[in-house]
């Protein structure tokens, strides 16, 4: 054990509440400089925790133009479906063997994968025009 | 007057952070602490962010999985699609 000399008053029974504050007062005065420490580390830490979200919200944002990319991509195939569909049942119905309708049939067939929405909502409108006049009759 | 003990173990400063956050952890209790409210703040705005970060995971996982899910279901419709047409080229005599 060695005994060393500091201005830290010795505690005796006639000094016990002084000493204790002096003693609280020297434990706070070192430790208050370690809390802003912690505290600055927390604020250095937010910054960089906010980095990562606003990262993360953009890689979401990407994600969600791709997926609405994909949507219109497999609502526009749906559409090619029914067109085709159509197009095989006026075909099974033997309404495409005459020379017009027919060669007008195989351009859409060779075309139908390049065709704008408005066009493939057309020739959608036009086959069940065809299909709905073919099928009343009988 | 100080007594020393040179053979008691001294504190590495790799343990500093625990023992402040200790210390903290025993001062926060006390209502004149002054730097409790600022100390809960940033604590409450951390766990926020660090909430927000968890939902952005879930919803890449989500994306993920939709990605998956429309790409191979996209894949399987051009496929029947593609056999279709082939197939009524086919049946009105054309060339492909």
């Amino acid at each position: 054990m060695k005994i060393i000399q500091t201005k830290i008053p010795d505690v005796s029974k006639e000094n016990i509440d002084q000493s204790k504050v002096v003693l609280a007062d020297n434990i706070i005065q070192n430790v208050y400089p370690l809390f802003d420490e912690v505290y600055q580390g927390k604020i250095g830490h937010i910054d960089e925790i906010k980095k990562r979200l606003q990262n993360k919200k953009r890689i979401v944002n990407e994600k969600k133009e791709n997926l609405e990319q994909l949507m219109d991509e497999y609502e526009r195939e749906k559409k090619v479906s029914k067109l085709l569909s159509r197009i095989e049942k006026l075909v099974d119905s033997g309404l495409v063997y005459d020379g017009s309708l027919k060669s007008q049939t195989v351009i859409l067939l060779k075309v139908i994968n390049k065709l704008s929405d408005d066009k493939l909502d057309h020739h959608l409108t036009e086959t069940m025009q065809i299909i709905r006049k073919r099928f009343s009759r009988t | 007057m100080k007594i020393e003990y040179p053979e008691k173990k001294r504190v590495t400063k790799e343990m500093l952070p625990q023992i402040v956050e200790r210390i903290f952890a025993i001062c926060k209790t006390d209502s004149n602490f002054p730097l409790k409210n600022k100390m809960t703040n940033v604590d409450e705005r951390l766990t926020s962010i660090q909430k927000n970060i968890e939902k952005q995971d879930n919803l890449l996982q989500q994306s993920k999985t939709l990605n998956q899910n429309l790409v191979s279901r996209l894949t399987s419709l051009k496929n029947s699609n593609q056999e279709l047409r082939d197939k009524l080229l086919d049946m009105l005599g054309s060339e492909l």
